[in-house]
């Protein structure tokens, strides 16, 4: 056997853009996508944990950790202790941060051509000698805080927690990823190395380079700098609890001292990314209300000015997520008329135009997204994490052209009823 | 005509946008957010078709039309697939030449806009900065912002809109900034043809928004219960044509303006304080041709704002009096270097850079021009601009808390005057 990568395709996107997937034997995914236009690349670590592993860890069983530990990965290695990392690729004129979400959690830089090979070694560094401090660690807690209360001062965060807590019973999605302040505080050193350990291998991680880089020497580098790496073992995977189907509508309220007007959410339960209704779902969140001529923007806003702001989307997550339909009254209005005029908007039947509109500005979205060279990244990380396939987004676009009324109307009758839907509304204290 | 444009070889799409020079600054101003209604109402139907056919037919195009006016400008956004591009052209003749604006649409969008600006102040960041201008620009056209007020809003009548639509929005007043494949680019004399049909009118005259106040004065929107003390703090800023421009934004990023600044280093990373702080030139008001604001802002945990709010402040003072060390230098310089590149990287990045030229005044330099002038910048001229051109004699600092906890900590800065609102 090869002690080199191995290619597993070669491609060109549906975006124009060349793509090499190779995969190194310690189980290490790289994927490039080169693009000399522009003089700079995007520089993604994709490692297959999130926050749902951290509630279905045994040992765990807690919130945030997954959030914290990506916190405590720019707080040093022996090598390039506490704040070296970030000056380092400042001081070359780049910028970098991280995201964490339920299935994944994603590290990034943002760098000028040319310095791929420091974004290499300091990357594989942390990847493989993280030190975690406990003074550093304590510190970092009260950055964390201090995102968790940035997020309880927004109205908008505090309604998701209350929808996710109250739609699902039972599957973890129900649980933060930030956390509880409770759970945040009670993380020791011991607790972040075992997460560590456990979840970040090379078996299951994806680097996505794209950008003003040359293919072959990518590879390269990356098997100087990754191939070393120890095989750790994929952590066998706990499938989380089967959220029990609903059966009567949810409801949820809460007072906020920021809200001036009240704010509701109304979801329903939708499949995982993979299922075959997803495209339709996608599509159906477009003809609801993405642009001014989408049903829900017209009716309420424009029409009947019921609302100030109204928005469609659908999770795109590996297990079965949520439909929401996220809105603002106008003072003076009652969200009780607008939830009841939500069933009759979702379940009239849609327009040819309606169709046509609603899918180009689905398109428009993703082509506007494709000129961005982090959103390109991002839209394959995204779907290699959920879907389990990066290319994934293409097919998906695929199956929209090809969409029919029939196909929409057949997911409004599957997914929406008045019995299975989860209702939060927000008021003013 | 004045045009600017950027060449992109892969770009399914044309993106345009239109400048006319009309912005709330112009607003009468007990008819605050006149600018934005009209703006706005465009999109509410022409003579010949209602709302909601308008926008399908536009957005069936694969387009995103969005217009809407800030306080110098009024600005036309247009993304559409390229293959459509003529025929949203047709639609966009329309709405320019013969739009609706009926008593009806504007009645709505009023209600609409009215709920809009109630919405926004439950964003603790947006309503510090609201107490802030309004004390720092009161009684100037840029105190209210460019969306009106509720009150303002309710005295414009649909006459008026078509009115200040006839006066302002003229041929000989705007620039065109448009981002395509060459092949589009060539096909500039379609829009050239639709713009050219608008009347022609008078330039409007402005000065910009200009830091107002004497002597140091606090501000606190009392809110009970808030997790975090989001706080705005700021002092006179620069033009963004300023002559030490580079020695300014160097000395800046070393104080608040990147991760690593010492705002982020003291009160994130070494007491855990604050999730972010930044200091910057652009933050309150935006980037404008007049001096503006130089500003600081955080948002602590409130059980640490009585210690985070004192040392922001405290390391200003010391920027200000002390400037940077060689080492803190030479890191700024080459960060601010070599970081220009992802600043150039896209064609929407350099047109931007090419629409500031213009509007500001601030010249566009490529990578290697930069790299020139930014060699030319001493450690010595940046702490004698950062020294000589801050002043911390005038200064407002607004704050959103309990002003139990926060009035004394004012008083104790001894901040000339501390003044307390219920709302803004």
């Amino acid at each position: 056997m090869s002690n080199g990568p191995q290619l597993v395709k070669e491609l060109t996107l549906a975006n124009g853009l060349p793509l090499k997937w190779v995969k190194f034997p310690n189980g290490l995914n790289l994927m490039v996508v080169e693009n000399r236009d522009d003089p700079s690349f995007v520089y993604q670590t994709w490692f297959r944990v999130g926050a749902l592993a951290e509630k279905m860890d045994e040992r765990l069983k807690r919130t945030g950790l997954a959030h914290l530990f990506e916190h405590m990965m720019f707080r040093g290695t022996q090598r390039f202790p506490d704040g070296v990392f970030d000056r380092m690729l400042t001081r070359t004129g780049g910028h970098n941060n991280a995201t964490t979400w339920n299935d994944r959690t994603n590290y990034y830089e943002v760098m000028s051509r040319g310095n791929l090979e420091q974004v290499m070694d300091l990357e594989a560094d942390r990847f493989q000698n993280l030190v975690v401090d406990h003074k550093l660690l304590e510190t970092e807690k009260g950055a964390v805080l201090g995102e968790y209360r940035m997020g309880r001062d927004n109205p908008d965060v505090v309604a998701y927690d209350h929808l996710y807590s109250t739609a699902f019973q039972v599957h973890p999605y129900r649980c933060t990823v930030i956390g509880s302040e409770e759970d945040i505080q009670s993380f020791s050193v011991e607790d972040a190395n075992y997460f560590y350990s456990k979840y970040y291998h090379p078996e299951g991680t994806t680097l996505l380079i794209c950008g003003d880089v040359d293919t072959a020497e990518t590879i390269a580098l990356a098997e100087k700098y990754y191939a070393g790496i120890k095989k750790g073992g994929v952590p066998k995977k706990v499938a989380p609890p089967v959220e029990p189907p609903q059966s009567t509508e949810r409801r949820a309220e809460f007072q906020h001292g920021q809200i001036t007007e009240p704010k509701a959410l109304v979801s329903f339960h939708t499949p995982g990314v993979n299922h075959p209704d997803m495209p339709a779902l996608l599509l159906l969140a477009s003809l609801l209300s993405n642009g001014r001529g989408s049903r829900l923007h017209y009716e309420w806003i424009n029409k009947k000015t019921w609302v100030n702001s109204v928005s469609a989307h659908v999770d795109q997550f590996e297990y079965p997520g949520l439909f929401t339909i996220d809105f603002e009254l106008n003072p003076d209005n009652d969200v009780e008329t607008v939830l009841e005029d939500s069933d009759r908007l979702l379940h009239q039947p849609f327009t040819e135009l309606e169709l046509e509109r609603g899918r180009n500005q689905l398109l428009l979205d993703v082509y506007q997204g494709w000129e961005d060279q982090a959103e390109v990244c991002s839209f394959l990380g995204e779907y290699l994490v959920s879907a389990g396939d990066p290319l994934y987004g293409f097919e998906m676009l695929e199956k929209i052209r090809q969409l029919k009324l029939t196909d929409i109307h057949k997911v409004v009758g599957t997914y929406f009823s008045k019995q299975t839907r989860t209702i939060v509304i927000g008021r003013a204290l | 005509m004045k045009w600017i444009t950027e060449r992109d070889t892969k770009t399914q799409l044309v993106h345009f946008r239109i400048y006319f020079n009309v912005g709330s600054s112009d607003d009468p101003v007990e008819q605050a957010g006149i600018a934005n209604l009209m703006a706005r109402s465009l999109l509410w139907g022409t003579k010949k078709k209602g709302q909601l056919e308008f926008n399908q037919e536009i957005e069936r195009l694969g387009a995103s039309l969005s217009v809407g006016a800030g306080y110098d400008r009024t600005v036309f956004s247009v993304t559409v697939l390229q293959e459509n591009w003529l025929k949203f052209l047709a639609l966009f003749r329309e709405m320019l030449l013969e739009p609706a604006f009926s008593e009806d649409a504007i009645q709505r969008l009023k209600t609409l806009i009215q709920g809009e600006i109630q919405s926004q102040l439950q964003d603790p960041r947006y309503l510090v900065s609201r107490a802030l201008t309004k004390k720092a620009l009161g009684g100037t056209h840029y105190e209210a912002p460019p969306e009106g007020r509720v009150e303002t809003l309710a005295r414009i009548s649909a006459a008026q809109v078509s009115e200040h639509y006839r006066k302002s929005i003229v041929s000989n007043e705007c620039f065109v900034a448009m981002v395509a494949q060459q092949s589009y680019l060539d096909q500039t004399s379609a829009l050239e043809q639709v713009l050219s049909s608008l009347p022609s009118g008078k330039a409007n005259e402005r000065s910009g928004p200009a830091f107002g106040v004497r002597g140091r004065k606090a501000v606190i929107v009392h809110k009970k219960e808030m997790s975090t003390t989001p706080v705005f703090f700021c002092v006179p800023g620069f033009a963004d044509n300023d002559k030490d421009r580079l020695e300014l934004e160097i000395g800046n990023f070393i104080f608040g303006g990147d991760f690593t600044s010492r705002l982020i280093r003291e009160l994130r990373a070494k007491n855990g304080w604050t999730y972010g702080a930044s200091s910057g030139f652009g933050s309150l008001m935006g980037r404008q041709a007049s001096t503006s604001f130089y500003s600081i802002y955080t948002f602590p945990s409130s059980e640490f704002a009585h210690l985070a709010i004192p040392k922001a402040l405290e390391l200003f003072s010391d920027y200000r009096s002390k400037g940077l060390d060689a080492e803190e230098f030479e890191f700024a310089q080459s960060a601010l270097t070599e970081g220009y590149a992802l600043q150039v990287d896209s064609s929407g990045k350099r047109l931007a850079w090419k629409i500031r030229e213009h509007v500001h005044g601030r010249p566009y330099l490529s990578f290697d021009q930069h790299k020139q002038a930014m060699k030319k910048i001493t450690l010595e001229s940046v702490n004698q601009v950062v020294a000589k051109r801050f002043s911390l004699n005038d200064s407002v600092v607004a704050v959103a808390g309990d002003e139990t906890i926060l009035k004394p900590l004012f008083e104790k800065e001894k901040f000339d005057s501390v003044e307390v609102l219920e709302n803004v």
